[in-house]
């Protein structure tokens, strides 16, 4: 049995559903904001995700940032030291989806080191009529090495099952530390 | 005096931001080869060693995992509060070694705690294998 500390970096095209997602997945889909307030600078949501296997415990720090261009070199600076990538587009905007690419480049840049990156890709409102090709979706998860999540922050459908995701990857991430550490000590 | 584990002198972890029941900070000073204290997530970590009361250092030895930066601090009060920056070391990335590093400190050294603070990490969780120390 762990507790352990992460920060996870909410990043995506504006309007696709980021504060949403960090709001009903820390209320346990009681709040879902039905007017848009556009996210200033980055928002900071923790949440407590437990696991069944073992018991572990995992706190989630969400650094939920703006979309917007005009926030964005002053987002980058709240980036650094971070564990996680989580990249959402909108199922409904095929534009929003073309720019999971150039989120994921610029998070990269801020990892100095050349740790394996652990995330996924979150395509929010399903609930909404997709536009966005699967083939394509799984095309562009499979290059950068993450997991593909569907999910609708409106309806409170699988907004755990990512971050839950992401919590064992963690896990799994700190054990196979400590493992290397002891194999470096013999 | 390096061979000395430092808990047999009396010394103490008396604070880390960090615990994992398995690894726990006093690993650090317990001198055995094959434990060592784990951080569990998020920079920075730091952990407090306290003496019974005010010692002459000469030097400390550290022996660290996955370290990028590691800043030393000293507070000489009862209680450990007011710290004062000793120094500050920046370490290579190393994926099959310990990262080792021995710091002097010249004459007159004293100190009642010692903190070791990690402000940045090569990796999401790193370790500390041992602190040792010298007295003058």
């Amino acid at each position: 049995m762990v507790f352990l500390r992460g920060k996870v970096l909410v990043i995506g095209d504006t309007c696709v559903g980021k504060s949403s997602l960090c709001q009903v997945l820390s209320s346990d889909g009681g709040i879902y904001p039905k007017n848009y307030s556009s996210t200033i600078m980055t928002e900071l949501i923790i949440k407590q995700v437990q696991l069944t296997e073992n018991n572990d415990t995992v706190e989630l720090f969400l650094y939920d940032s703006s979309g917007k261009a005009i926030y964005f070199e002053n987002c980058k600076e709240t980036w650094l030291n971070a564990d996680m990538i989580v990249l959402v587009f909108d199922l409904s905007n095929k534009e929003s989806f073309g720019h999971v690419k150039f989120w994921y480049e610029k998070a990269k840049e801020t990892f100095l080191y050349d740790k394996p990156i652990i995330g996924c890709v979150i395509g929010n409102k399903s609930d909404l009529s997709s536009v966005v090709n699967q083939a394509n979706i799984k095309q562009m998860s499979d290059s950068m090495n993450m997991k593909y999540f569907e999910c609708s922050a409106k309806e409170n459908q699988n907004v755990m099952d990512p971050f839950k995701y992401l919590a064992s990857e963690y896990v799994k991430k700190y054990n196979e530390n400590i493992k290397k550490f002891k194999q470096i000590i013999e | 005096m390096l061979d000395i584990p430092l808990a047999r002198t009396g010394a103490y972890v008396s604070f880390a931001t960090s615990n994992d029941e398995n690894h726990p900070a006093s690993n650090v000073l317990d001198g055995n080869s094959s434990t060592f204290w784990v951080t569990t997530g998020l920079l920075p970590q730091s952990i407090i060693i306290s003496f019974p009361n005010v010692v002459n250092l000469k030097k400390i030895k550290i022996t660290i995992f996955k370290v990028q930066n590691l800043i030393i601090e000293k507070s000489m009060k009862p209680r450990a509060k007011d710290f004062d920056i000793v120094t500050e070391k920046s370490f290579k990335n190393d994926n099959h070694y310990v990262q080792e590093s021995e710091i002097e400190f010249g004459h007159n050294f004293q100190a009642r705690h010692l903190k070791f603070t990690i402000s940045e990490a090569y990796d999401s969780f790193v370790g500390i294998q041992h602190i040792l120390a010298v007295f003058g």
